[in-house]
């Protein structure tokens, strides 16, 4: 029973040892998330300037990484790659879902989000930090998608976009 | 005491190791909802075919519910430009059994004939009865049969108007499937506009 007891508290005492270990590593060397995995906080050059126009993310080449604050364990970052959109130099996030599944099912960071809006995305090895909108406007969801082509009209599938504005708006 | 302190490290290198393995399949995406069932991106369609109209006539869209409870669904209109359509219209919880209709008067465009020459002439119009994205259950269209005419007003010497013998349109039945991995979600969807013989195939459950 004592061995049993030292196992268990072996066991709990070493995870705990790694899990700070690891976490503090992530925290500090930052952990992008990639096309099929997620991340942890997102590495980059922070712009501490508010950005009036997005239309320069156009011609950015690369995936959108975008980091949310984990619901579950405060203070830990949660990152996934996702779409953007640049529309009437705005930027837009978006998260495509298969017809009749309501959102957020089945997406860690869109449930972050809901709890959440706080957000940090990067753009080309840039990270922008702001808060994410809900589009419920259908006319503005319909004018970006007749702008960023017929994937977003494909039948059983819908791309629900968050408009990204500042901290102090 | 030495033998304790080693087997807890090694059941903590295999509880990590479960760890990373539930997050890495999460993010390989196991928690994606479209893996959770095989066609959730799967959508039968009623397709209509590129109709040329001559000046004056209009096209009748007209949809039955043909199923036990409401139902929602769109119809989606496109000329022969683009895969973005022209315009929609929503039909929501048309009831069991009733039928909707839907007008449309395409826009004037100019024709190509032989040569150089083009004459004005309403543009183009092709359709598709769909699922409502977001919302609706993307097999409504099993529920749903169709038609659509093209019909045209005359009018009257004495300023009446009368609607003309209409022509109807033959439609198609197209399925909208999942290949490989899907745009946004990442990768491709296929049209499948001759289902009854190339049938879609159940995905094989993953291990």
């Amino acid at each position: 029973m004592k061995n049993l007891a030292k196992i268990l508290g072996g066991i709990i005492g070493t995870f705990l040892v790694l899990a700070i270990v690891v976490l503090g590593l992530a925290r500090v060397f930052k952990f992008d998330p990639g096309v099929t995995h997620p991340g942890l906080w997102l590495s980059g050059e922070v712009v501490a300037e508010p950005v009036t126009d997005w239309t320069f993310a156009k011609s950015v080449r690369g995936l959108t990484a975008i980091q949310t604050r984990d619901r579950l364990v405060p203070g830990m970052a949660f990152s996934v790659t996702t779409a953007r959109f640049i529309h009437n130099g705005r930027l837009y996030i978006g998260s495509g879902y298969p017809a009749g599944k309501k959102m957020p099912s089945g997406r860690h960071w869109n449930k972050n989000i809901l709890v959440d809006p706080v957000v940090r995305v990067k753009i080309g090895g840039k990270l922008y930090d702001g808060k994410l909108v809900y589009l419920s406007d259908p006319q503005e969801h319909d004018d970006i998608a007749r702008a960023n082509g017929q994937n977003l009209w494909a039948p059983g599938f819908y791309i629900h976009l968050w408009r990204f504005e500042p901290l102090n708006s | 005491m030495k033998k304790n302190i080693i087997t807890g490290v090694l059941v903590s290198i295999v509880v990590l190791a479960g760890l990373g393995y539930a997050i890495g399949v999460r993010g390989a995406g196991t928690d994606d909802p479209s893996q959770g069932e095989p066609f959730g991106l799967s959508a039968p369609l009623i397709v209509v075919p590129s109709v040329q109209l001559a000046t004056g006539q209009m096209l009748l869209f007209k949809a039955t519910n043909v199923g036990e409870t409401g139902n929602n669904f769109r119809l989606m209109i496109y000329n022969d430009e683009s895969g973005i359509p022209v315009t929609y219209k929503d039909f929501l919880k048309v009831g069991p059994g009733k039928t909707v209709s839907y007008l449309y008067r395409p826009p004037v465009g100019q024709l190509a004939l032989e040569g150089d020459a083009t004459i004005e002439a309403p543009q183009a119009t092709r359709a598709t009865f769909a699922p409502i994205p977001a919302t609706a259950d993307p097999g409504v269209i099993r529920r749903v049969v169709a038609n659509v005419h093209v019909i045209s007003v005359q009018n009257g010497a004495n300023g009446a108007q009368t609607l003309d013998a209409s022509t109807m349109i033959p439609l198609s039945h197209c399925n909208f499937e999942p290949r490989s991995r899907i745009p946004f979600l990442g990768g491709n969807w296929y049209w499948n506009c001759a289902p009854d013989l190339y049938p879609l195939k159940p995905v094989p459950p993953q291990e």
